[in-house]
């Protein structure tokens, strides 16, 4: 078995200082499901305190929380021109 | 950039590709928009392209195409407890021109691709963001950038910009996508000599296999697992229904590790050193879930307007993609022709659609999605059919039965109705 830290270490990301997804936390807070927990596949969302966290660092731009979001609590863009995951193979 | 051109695509993945071609090819002065740092930063596949449509757009594609197995053998494979039953499709034609298909690496195939678009007078750019339209009335006469002064005009536009096409969305065609119409595919490729993959699956020389998987190691996840032969690497992940996720409250690595440390699949990949993670969406709501395709000024083809179609044996979306990239550049080149860009002159692309592969594969397989929804599908059957296989392969001190009444006993685990509704299904679907 493989650690998903390790897998998402090898992945290509350029970041920009302005996040490309911006989430309202205050729309989580009576969100029962939680599928973001679940769905991204880079595990960008967190949950500390009962407070669900996101960052954008390791985003793969799949958009699979854009449509899962149950409260739709995402500003979902994507990143500027030539930032963000960089697929080296595909 | 002042300049007016007669054709932008947006993105340059195998359909903006494609439509880019067409149109260069043509005549046409063509500007490609891709988002990525480079050409196939954002593309990932399982992946096998069928080649057909291939052959068409580029005429003996394998002289020069960054290929990497021919695929000889499709496998399935279901497994069930300690069971796995396996069902192997070989063809030895297929390691044959024209081919049937072939394992692909994205960044390099998209890269070729588009190499062909830009030697036919295309021009691309890439690291840059379209973020809207430029209107004139309700017609759509060119694109604004993300970048300063960077609002483009065209007579036709064509939106090749992805599953999670925003364009779309702000054009009108497309409504939000429902939970049943995206699948979360996540992908590891994992190196490994060619010699051991010709040992572990049966290969040899470049021939390739590939295995679509079911059973229950995705328990209570509709989904399932593939795994394709590179040429020093295999690719092995696994497309599951999102929404089951959340409420099995699960992760897709999760659910791929199951999979990965099946006793059939771990021997495949043994060893295997992980180059690559990744993860995409898959449009795979199917014909009824399909955008309106063209308005004033504008065409959309690919994953942007949900040409893919999933059997669970075979999964068609880059051919797709070519097709329908090529349809859209067709029509472009009419409706420069003409002059006209309007709806009148661009719903020409549905009768080309329709013509060739791309819209006669999505309404063959229109209740395919639904289909491949049947939870039955992903646990009950692979059960069953391993019960009625491992009865065939032993032999007990009772009395023999036949085979039909150790089916007819099997199959009273499973509400008959529900079998022949899906058998109904299945039938009209794949």
């Amino acid at each position: 078995m493989s650690d998903r830290a390790e897998k998402l270490e090898l992945i290509r990301h350029v970041v920009h200082m302005e996040p490309h997804i911006i989430l309202d936390s205050a729309k989580c807070s009576n969100c029962q499901q939680k599928p973001c927990l679940y769905v991204c596949p880079a595990g960008c969302f967190t949950e500390k305190d009962g407070e669900t966290e996101f960052q954008y660092a390791g985003c793969l731009e799949c958009g699979t929380c854009r449509v899962m979001c149950a409260k739709e609590a995402l500003k979902w863009d994507y990143p500027l021109g030539g930032y963000g995951v960089s697929i080296r193979m595909g | 950039m002042s300049e007016t051109f007669d054709v932008i695509v947006v993105g340059a993945g195998l359909a903006g590709a494609s439509a880019a071609l067409t149109a260069a090819k043509a005549g046409l002065s063509v500007l490609v928009i891709e988002r990525g740092e480079y050409i196939g930063a954002k593309n990932i596949t399982g992946g096998m392209i069928l080649t057909r449509v291939l052959q068409d757009i580029v005429p003996n594609y394998w002289e020069d195409a960054p290929l990497e197995r021919p695929i000889q053998h499709q496998r399935i494979m279901m497994t069930s407890g300690e069971r796995a039953l396996e069902i192997d499709i070989g063809n030895s034609t297929f390691l044959n021109p024209p081919y049937n298909g072939f394992s692909v690496l994205r960044k390099e195939f998209d890269q070729w691709l588009a190499g062909k678009a830009r030697e036919a007078g295309a021009l691309i750019v890439t690291g840059t963001v379209v973020d809207d339209f430029l209107y004139e009335g309700d017609r759509v006469v060119g694109v604004k950038t993300r970048r300063t002064e960077g609002n483009i005009r065209a007579k036709v536009v064509i939106l090749a910009d992805g599953v999670n096409s925003l364009l779309a969305r702000k054009a009108g065609l497309r409504k939000k996508y429902g939970h049943h119409d995206i699948g979360l595919g996540i992908k590891e490729l994992l190196a490994l000599p060619a010699k051991v993959i010709n040992e572990r699956f049966g290969l040899t020389g470049n021939a390739g296999a590939c295995y679509a998987a079911i059973g229950d190691f995705a328990r209570g996840i509709p989904g399932g697992g593939f795994i394709y032969t590179n040429k020093e690497s295999v690719s092995i992940g696994m497309v599951v229904q999102p929404q089951a996720l959340a409420e099995q409250r699960v992760t897709a690595d999760e659910v791929l590790e199951r999979f990965k440390a099946r006793p059939e699949v771990a021997r495949l990949i043994e060893g295997g050193k992980l180059l690559e993670y990744s993860g995409h969406l898959i449009p795979e709501g199917g014909y009824t879930a399909m955008p309106k395709l063209f308005r004033d000024g504008l065409l959309v083809a690919g994953d942007a307007a949900g040409f893919v179609v999933n059997t669970g044996i075979v999964l068609q979306g880059m051919n797709l993609a070519l097709a329908s990239g090529r349809c859209a550049g067709e029509t472009a080149v009419l409706a420069c022709q003409k002059g006209d860009p309007s709806t009148a002159v661009l719903s020409r692309y549905t009768t080309l659609l329709e013509q060739g592969i791309a819209l006669s594969e999505m309404k063959a397989h229109k209740k395919a999605p639904e289909f491949m929804r049947s939870p039955r599908l992903f646990d009950q059957y692979p059960d069953l059919l391993n019960n009625v296989m491992e009865q065939m392969v032993t032999v007990g001190s009772d009395p023999r039965q036949s085979l039909m009444r150790m089916a007819k006993k099997e199959l009273g685990n499973v509400k008959l109705m529900d079998v022949v509704r899906d058998a109904l299904m299945g039938v009209r679907a794949l």
